[in-house]
Order: structure tokens, then C-alpha cells, then sequence
């Protein structure tokens, strides 16, 4: 369970392959560009959201942690004139360090109780951010957060260039679904999932339930913590509200519409749904009427979400050759 | 003095009033154990009723409240057979998932359909009377009378009826429940329609006390999460107990310090509850 | 109060009209409409459509999608001597910062265009980050953010006047009406976010200049249901005049139904209610005493009533801030022609500052604020002051703001 099968190598590949094409597709289009940089945010939310899953409960804090990487990263570079390279570190271990803190009194919580203790933990972190104006800007936000330049003696590149920017979140967000994959075709991710079928089951067959879902939720937080730096320094401005339940619970809408039980899930979701909505923008109240019929939709009519979709036309054509 | 009894009366009030918003989420959690996330939109709609009942159709209030309540028990109850239905057993997550659409759906249609412009509708009773030098306006008592009788309502209900009895059955263990010959299905429907009519006799109450607009669910939901987490889920007296300390944090911190620190301070306090107490004040522990 | 009533009547009946237009409008309209005959430019709207602020959003975009179709019956824009059509796209923002910002992104780099609007301060942020660099002109309704708004960016305008030019118009006005002992200290209550700090920022420079002593300054989470809590603190130091900029006409509303419960009887303004069939709905008898600048209910020069009337039949409701934002598009086409260039962004800035409109819906338009800011990019118009007595709304003030010398 290591080894990729073939097939979906075959189906990673191409879709590496042709994110990698994608600014000379759409023939370096800015605009477009931009929608590649989104779409590689939401998948790297959705997919770690994906690994706290595999716990068995969905944190609604989610974005908050990611909120708290861009926050540590641009405060890094306002307050210590530390550039990025750094930042992205430095926000990632505070994240960390903060999630194993906050973790260790939140994984006492189970299923339902879990969502709403997340919730009000991704609630109070963004109202600190508020709250505590001379620190963290208040409601106003940090503005002017300078993506990075990358000096390789020889040659420098400006990652306020679009594209460059693109291949860094490119970078990262294959980096992060590959940990995440990786952890989870593991004996620990046969843990995790034991922990998602049975807490009491696996806690009786030896498992430390509690330090893993601590470990998981951690790993998860900093990896989001990662991407939340990526973000702040592509927007260049942050503000507590860029970080409310709501990009939580679309992260989440991200991974049931893709599929729950691999990892090609969230990134199908991710990917799709960053689309629709991007094309829906033209069309006023009919964005958010539209969203939620695709979403309701795909729950019922498409029970497991995309990441079915192979299994499905395989099914489809296995019933032709038996006629 | 009568600053203490103005806060003190405020904050009371305002926890019947978050009760009141929180019990039709409670009984729909206990029964059915799905998350209910477009709670709100019912409590908007059932306002929506009521506004076009009295300040459109010039109808009298108290039978429009009434009406309110009938048409989205029949929503609810609807939504259940439609949507809910085939989820029940299935994980929680695809009915947090469907709410959620749900939530879009109707709050952004209730923008097309009713406009955005902020409507309100005009109160059953107007004046008030001072106690002790502070305010309290007849509003606001029938509005906590309101809230009382249905939550003692709610209570009896479910210890004395029969239909109570079933839903309470259910609640406890479907399958058993099934054995004894309760026909769940049918108890489903029912519960769900009766939490929805809870919420929108709740968004009659507020949405004459305050304003109504189509995304006013989402603020109503928050607040009936955070009440009922608190006082867990599925229990009648909680949600009252989960109302009244979350009136009490905004009315007393907010007159004292101030509205930032209130906010902050609820959700601590919810995440302290759950914490100490993983299943709330007054919850049933259930995997 | 007659226009109000008509406006609901008429809403219903345009129900699915309008809701069919508020689809059609930004999507198809403007593009097939004038492609490729003449000469056009594109107006680019990246302005909440959808969410809690989408009434702000839909306000003045409707504004410019009126204005256009005006402009182009008419003949369109005359730039040497070559008539140009005016072309207007809209994108949702949903009022947040980075949805802004991908919004504005797409209406510059995708459908190029050069003059972009916007509404509320979340749109506006995200749009300055790309506007500016680019070369665009924007024209916004915002009135906090002032260290984004000045010398530093030459192209942005904010056509709605803030709180702070509104109260160089009701200030005055409400002293001449209650005499200037009774408004002897004032109390602020506001969100508790960028929008509420700001407009605090502008309430106190304001009582500064007229002398008056601040009481209390309040602010509220959009979290909250209740007000008694928020208004039992304010008016506890009992001050002469409360202040609830910037809330929403439900907020307000609730706000004063709260204070008048709760004793309070002085005068209470609002600056960005503007929506008094919602304040007489929500506040009922309470509503006395409140005076709501910017709000203009009944619309009475000829202008107006034809402006009134085009609303109406287009997209089926007319509000008093629709009205307040239909002549931006004016002033842009009267910069254009003033700076014969549609091209040349900065003569058109240049020009565009230049401009006065003598009837607009808002009455005299100009643009002002060359000492406070440094450029000449704020709007200031005619004030029409709107105050509720005896559960009747009337315009009861007209003034141009008596703005300070050094403004």
C-alpha cells in the first residue's frame, strides 16, 4: 500500500504535468494565472482539512490556523524586516506550536462537540487579531506584505511576477498533497483511519488514540500554517476577516464535493469548485444560489463526490462487456 | 441600582430570547442527530411570513404568527422527506453539507425574492413599564412570555404526549424505537417541522423587536449553535440554561466593558463548557 | 413618502422582471448590446452583488447601468468629435478584500478596463492594489482607509461624500434647528470594525471643529441582535446627540427604538442609514428626533423625478442611495469630454477633478479636498437632509457642506 498503483500515477502525473503547462496553456494570461494561485490555496486548505479527517472530525478552525501562519509570516517580515524565506517558517512552527497547544484540551472533544469547539477556537483567533490592534493592526489588517525575491547569485527572481509566484504555490501545494499522501499511505495513516472507524476499538488494540489525533492535528496546522504565509504574501494584505468560518466551511464544501475517502478528493473539489465559482462571478445573487444547488446536488446525486467519478464510468463500462 | 436591574432585566430577556432561537435546533439535533445549518434561514422565513401577513397584507398579527408557524412546520417537514431523508444513518458531514446549500439557497433566492432592503414589522404591543427605574418594555415581556410558554410547552410535550414519548424514544435508539413499533420516518418528519416552526415563531418574536433581512439566518444560527453546544445537544432545559448564560455575558460585559470582550468571552466560555464537559451542561455522552 | 410607497408597489409587481434583469443585466446586456459598432469604453464594477451588502453593491451599480444606457440613447460620449458607447461589466465581490481583488484583477487584465467602481471599504482596498499600478481610475463610495485615498494615488476617487463632508451640511443644520446649547456634547456608536474606528475618526475631528465635547464612543460586533445593552452604556452619560455612523438602516433603527425605550429623547443622526421606510417600520412611534443626512425621500426637480421613474421601470425599485450614487457616471462622461481622451487616464483624472454637475440627483456636484488631501478626488454635493417627525419623513434641509477653509 506504499506503491502507487499505475493507473493513478498515471493520473498524478498528468495532472502535475499539466499544472505545470498551465500559464503557457493559457498563454500567460494574468488574470488566469491568478485563478491558478487560488486554486492552488484551496487545494492545499482542502487537503490538509482532509487530513484531519482522516482523524474522523473536521475542524472549523481551520482557517483560523491558516490565518495565523500569514499573520506570524507578514509580522515577520513588518517587525523584524525578515523577508519571506523566513516567514514561511516562522509562521509555520508558531502554527504548529500553537495547534499542539491548543490541540491538547481540544482533542478531549469528540464528533459533533469537536465541530463547534473548533469553531470557537477559529472564532477567538481571529478576534485576538482584531482585539489586539497594536500588535496585529486590528480589523484594519497589515498592509504592503512584499512577496520575496529569490537571489541565486546568478540570477534573481521578483516573485511579484504572477507566474513565479504561481510555480512557488505550485512548489508548495504539490509539496503539502504529497506529505499528506505520504503520511496517510502510511502505517500512521492506517492509524488514523483505525481512529476514524473506532476510537474506543483502536484504543483497545494499543493505539495512543490521543497523542496520534494530537500529532495529526499539529502536522495538519503547520502544513496550513505554510499555505497561510504563501497567501499573505500573494495578497499582500491580510485582515482578521480574510480568515473567517466561512473559508473554513468552504474548504469543507471543497472536500464533500470531491470525495472523502483519498486524497484525490479535496483536490478534485478544490480544483472544480474554485472554477465554478470563478465563472459564476459575473452573475450577482445567482453566485451563492448556484453554489448551494451544486452543492446539494452533488450530495445527493453523486453520493462519495468526484473522486468516484473513475470508478463509476469504469462500472459503467464493465457492465457493457458482460452483454 | 437600577443600572445593575437594567442589566440584570436585559440580560434575562435576551436569554429567553437566544433560548427561544435554540430549541427547535436542540430537539431537530437530538432526534435525528444532523446539523441543522439552515436553522436561520427558517427563523428568516418564518419573519418573511409574518412581515408580508401584517405590513403587506394588513392581516392581524397574532394569527400570523400562528400562519407563520403552520407554513414552515410544512417547509421543514418537506425539506426533511426531500433532502434529509435519504442522509439519515449516512455521516453527519453530507447533512452539515446539504444545510449548507441550503443555507445559499435560500438566503441568496430570499434576496432575489423579498429585496435587500432592511423591513421591519410592526409590534403586537408598544409601550413599557419602569421597575425599580428600569425600562422594560411590554414587547419585550410578551416576547419572554412567549419564549417561557414554549419551552414549558416543548418540555411537557415531550414527557407527556404520546407523540413525545415516540420522539424521545427515537431520540434514545431509533432501531429499538422501530421494534417497539414507532414508525420513525414519521417521527422524523414531524420533529424537523417542529423545530423549524420553533424557529420561526422565534424569528416572528425578534423580527418584530428588531429588523428582518434575507441573510439575517446566519447571525440566528450562530447564536442557536453556540446555546445549544453549550447546553448540549438534544436537551430543552439546556438550551434555556445555554440562552440565558449567553444573554447574561452579552448584556452584563457589554454594559460594563465592552462588545469585543463579550464576543470573545461567550466562545471561551463554550470552549471551556466543552472541554470540562465534552458533551455540554445537560447533553447526552453519544459517539 | 409618496415615491416610497410606489417603489414597494412596484417591486412587487417587477418581481421577477427584475429578477430576471439583475441576471441578464451584467452578464449579457452591455456586451452584445453595443458590440463592435462604435468606439466603446468599459466601465468594470467590482461591487458586492451577492451577500449581506449586496443592497449597497446592487445601488450603485445600477446607477451606472442606467446612466450607460442614457448616455448611449443620447448618443453616446463625444470624444473628437467620434461618438464612443459606454459599456459597463459587473463582478460580485461578496464585500471581501481578496474576492475584490480577483474581481478587479479580471476586469483589467481580462476585459481591459480602464475605469473601474466600487462600494465600501472591503471592495475598495482590494481594488486600490490593482488599479493603481495599472493605470486605472476608480471611483469609489468609501469612507474610511484615508491613508489609501490622496497624493499617493492620483487616480482614485471617492465619489460619496463621507461623514466628515456630511457634517459640514447636518451639524449646521441641526443647530439652527435645536439651537446650539442644546447640542452641547455628542456620543458615538458604531460597528467595532475598520469602518466604525474610522468613522469615529472623522465624528471626532468633527466635534472638534464645532466644539462639541464627546461623551461616549461605543462600538457594537455585527454579531449582535440586541442593542439595549450597547445604548443603556451610551446613554448613560447622558449626551445631547448620538451619533450612529456608520450602521446599516436596520442597525440604526434598532439602535433608536432601543435609546427612545430606554429614555433617551435628544436628536439622533445617522449618517449612512439613508432607508427611512425601515427606520418608521422598525422604530414605529420611537422614530421622532432622528435626522438622516444624504437622504433624499422625495425627489422634486425634474432630474430627479425622471431619475425616480427610469429606476423604476428598469429595474423595478428606487432607493434614496441609488439616487445619491447616479451621477458618477455623469461626471466621468463630462471628464471624458472636457479632456478629449478616453485613452489617457490621467488627463481624464486631471479633468475629471475639474468637473461640476449643477443638476444631478444630489442637486450641485464638485469635487473638493484639495488642503485635507492633497488632490481634488472627493465628492462633495448638496446635502438633502431628511428628518423624521410625528412618524412622517420629509426632506426638511437642503445646504451645500459649509466646508472649513483648510479642507
Amino acid at each position: 500500500m506504499t506503491e502507487i498503483d499505475l493507473p493513478h500515477r498515471i493520473a498524478w502525473g498528468a495532472l502535475l504535468l499539466v499544472a505545470l503547462l498551465a500559464p503557457i496553456i493559457v498563454g500567460f494570461d494574468p488574470y488566469l494565472t491568478h485563478v491558478g494561485i487560488i486554486i492552488a490555496f484551496n487545494v492545499a486548505l482542502a487537503t490538509t482539512l482532509w487530513m484531519i479527517w482522516s482523524l474522523g472530525v473536521i475542524s472549523f478552525a481551520h482557517a483560523g490556523f491558516m490565518g495565523v501562519g500569514a499573520y506570524a509570516s507578514a509580522l515577520v517580515l513588518h517587525k523584524l524586516g525578515l523577508s519571506m524565506w523566513f516567514g514561511l517558517w516562522i509562521g509555520a512552527m508558531v502554527c504548529g506550536a500553537l495547534a499542539l497547544f491548543i490541540s491538547l484540551p481540544l482533542m478531549r472533544t469528540r464528533a459533533v462537540y469537536f465541530f463547534m469547539a473548533s469553531w470557537a477556537v477559529g472564532e477567538v483567533i481571529k478576534r485576538n487579531f482584531a482585539y489586539f490592534k497594536d500588535f496585529f493592526g486590528g480589523w484594519d489588517g497589515i498592509f504592503d506584505i512584499k512577496p520575496p525575491v529569490l537571489d541565486l547569485m546568478f540570477v534573481q527572481i521578483d516573485f511579484a511576477n504572477r507566474t513565479a509566484y504561481y510555480y512557488l504555490a505550485l512548489l508548495f501545494v504539490s509539496l503539502t498533497v504529497w506529505v499528506v499522501y505520504r503520511i496517510n499511505s502510511s502505517r500512521t495513516g492506517m492509524i488514523y483511519w483505525a481512529i476514524h472507524e473506532n476510537e474506543l476499538l483502536a484504543a483497545h488494540t494499543g493505539i495512543n488514540v490521543f497523542r496520534h489525533k494530537v500529532i495529526c492535528f499539529t502536522i495538519a496546522c503547520t502544513l496550513v500554517g505554510i499555505t497561510g504565509a504563501l497567501y499573505a504574501h500573494y495578497q499582500t494584505y491580510i485582515s482578521p476577516k480574510s480568515f473567517d468560518i466561512w473559508k473554513s466551511e468552504f474548504a469543507l464544501v471543497h472536500l464533500i464535493v470531491g470525495g472523502l475517502t483519498t486524497v484525490g478528493g479535496p483536490v478534485a473539489g478544490a480544483i472544480s469548485l474554485t472554477i465554478v465559482d470563478e465563472v459564476l462571478r459575473a452573475s450577482g445573487y445567482f453566485r451563492t444560489i448556484f453554489f448551494g444547488v451544486v452543492l446539494i446536488a452533488s450530495v445527493l446525486l453523486l453520493p462519495g463526490g468526484l473522486e468516484t467519478i473513475p470508478r463509476r464510468i469504469r462500472a459503467i463500462f464493465q457492465r457493457d462487456s458482460h452483454k | 441600582m437600577s443600572d445593575l436591574l437594567q442589566m440584570g432585566l436585559t440580560g434575562i430577556n435576551l436569554g429567553l430570547m437566544y433560548g427561544l432561537i435554540a430549541i427547535g435546533l436542540t430537539l431537530i439535533f437530538g432526534v435525528m442527530r444532523i446539523i441543522q445549518y439552515a436553522h436561520g434561514e427558517m427563523f428568516m422565513l418564518g419573519a418573511f411570513v409574518l412581515y408580508y401577513w401584517t405590513a403587506e397584507f394588513g392581516l392581524p398579527y397574532w394569527p400570523g404568527v400562528a400562519v407563520s408557524a403552520i407554513i414552515i412546520f410544512g417547509l421543514g417537514a418537506l425539506l426533511q422527506v426531500t433532502l434529509f431523508r435519504p442522509l439519515q444513518g449516512k455521516n453527519i458531514l453530507y447533512s452539515l453539507a446539504v444545510s449548507l446549500g441550503l443555507v445559499l439557497i435560500i438566503s441568496g433566492s430570499g434576496q432575489l425574492i423579498f429585496g435587500t432592503i432592511t423591513k421591519g414589522i410592526p409590534s403586537a404591543v408598544t409601550g413599557g413599564v419602569l421597575i425599580g427605574g428600569a425600562y422594560l418594555s411590554y414587547e419585550r415581556i410578551v416576547i419572554s412570555s412567549v419564549s417561557i410558554a414554549l419551552i414549558v410547552g416543548l418540555w411537557a410535550f415531550l414527557r407527556l404526549s404520546v407523540t413525545g414519548l415516540a420522539i424521545r424514544a427515537v431520540a434514545e435508539d431509533p432501531d429499538t424505537a422501530a421494534l417497539q413499533g414507532i414508525q420513525t420516518k414519521r417521527i422524523h418528519w414531524i420533529a424537523f417541522g417542529l423545530g423549524s416552526a420553533l424557529a420561526a415563531i422565534a424569528g416572528c418574536m425578534m423580527g418584530s423587536l428588531l429588523s428582518i433581512v434575507p441573510t439575517m439566518g446566519f447571525l440566528a444560527t450562530i447564536k442557536a449553535f453556540m446555546i445549544v453546544i453549550m447546553g448540549g445537544l438534544g436537551s430543552v432545559i439546556g438550551a434555556l440554561v445555554g440562552g440565558l448564560i449567553l444573554g447574561m455575558i452579552d448584556s452584563v460585559v457589554t454594559t460594563t466593558i465592552s462588545g469585543d470582550i463579550a464576543l470573545i468571552l461567550s466562545f471561551v466560555v463554550i470552549f471551556l463548557i466543552l472541554v470540562f464537559r465534552p458533551a455540554g451542561l445537560f447533553g447526552q455522552n453519544w459517539e | 413618502m409618496k415615491g416610497s410607497s410606489k417603489t414597494l408597489l412596484l417591486s412587487r409587481r417587477h418581481l421577477l422582471k427584475s429578477g430576471a434583469f439583475a441576471l441578464a443585466a451584467p452578464a449579457i446586456l452591455p456586451r452584445s448590446a453595443f458590440a463592435q459598432q462604435a468606439k466603446t469604453i468599459r466601465i468594470g464594477g467590482a461591487v458586492p452583488l451577492s451577500g449581506p451588502v449586496a443592497y449597497w453593491g446592487h445601488s450603485t451599480a445600477q446607477g451606472f447601468i442606467d446612466g450607460a444606457a442614457v448616455i448611449n440613447a443620447a448618443g453616446g460620449v463625444m470624444i473628437g468629435g467620434e461618438p464612443h458607447m459606454i459599456e459597463v461589466i459587473n463582478y460580485d465581490t461578496k464585500g471581501e478584500v481578496a474576492d475584490s481583488r480577483a474581481a478587479t484583477m479580471r476586469l483589467v487584465e481580462q476585459d481591459k478596463c480602464k475605469y473601474v467602481f466600487s462600494q465600501a471599504a472591503a471592495s475598495t482596498v482590494g481594488m486600490l492594489q490593482v488599479t493603481e499600478p495599472a493605470g486605472v481610475l476608480s471611483i469609489v463610495a468609501c469612507w474610511g482607509y484615508l491613508d489609501l485615498f490622496g497624493t499617493k494615488y492620483p487616480l482614485h476617487f471617492r465619489a460619496e461624500m463621507s461623514d466628515y463632508e456630511q457634517g459640514f451640511a447636518y451639524i449646521p443644520f441641526m443647530q439652527e434647528k435645536f439651537g446650539k446649547d442644546a447640542l452641547k456634547t455628542a456620543a458615538f456608536i458604531g460597528p467595532n470594525d475598520q469602518d466604525g474606528t474610522d468613522c469615529h475618526f472623522s465624528y471626532k475631528r468633527l466635534m472638534d471643529y464645532y466644539g462639541i465635547t464627546q461623551k461616549a464612543a461605543e462600538f457594537y460586533n455585527w454579531e449582535d441582535t440586541d442593542f439595549y445593552p450597547i445604548v443603556a452604556k451610551t446613554i448613560a452619560d447622558k449626551p445631547d446627540f448620538i451619533v450612529t455612523s456608520p450602521s446599516p438602516p436596520g442597525i440604526t433603527a434598532s439602535i433608536i427604538k432601543a435609546a427612545r425605550e430606554l429614555g433617551y429623547g435628544g436628536p439622533i443622526s445617522s449618517p449612512a442609514a439613508s432607508e427611512t421606510k425601515t427606520i418608521l417600520e422598525v422604530a414605529g412611534e420611537h422614530a421622532d428626533g432622528v435626522v438622516l443626512p444624504v437622504t433624499n425621500v422625495e425627489p422634486s426637480t425634474d432630474t430627479q423625478k425622471a431619475i425616480e421613474k427610469r429606476f423604476l421601470d428598469r429595474f423595478g425599485s428606487f432607493n434614496a442611495l441609488a439616487g445619491n450614487y447616479s451621477w458618477w457616471i455623469y461626471s466621468l462622461k463630462a471628464a471624458w469630454e472636457k479632456a478629449g481622451t478616453a485613452e489617457d487616464t490621467k488627463a481624464v483624472a486631471e479633468a475629471l477633478a475639474q468637473v461640476e454637475l449643477d443638476d444631478t440627483y444630489v442637486g450641485k456636484v464638485k469635487w473638493g479636498g484639495e488642503k485635507s488631501f492633497g488632490v481634488a478626488r472627493q465628492g462633495i454635493y448638496d446635502c438633502y437632509t431628511t428628518t423624521i417627525d410625528k412618524g412622517v419623513a420629509k426632506v426638511e434641509d437642503i445646504r451645500f457642506p459649509a466646508l472649513p477653509e483648510d479642507y
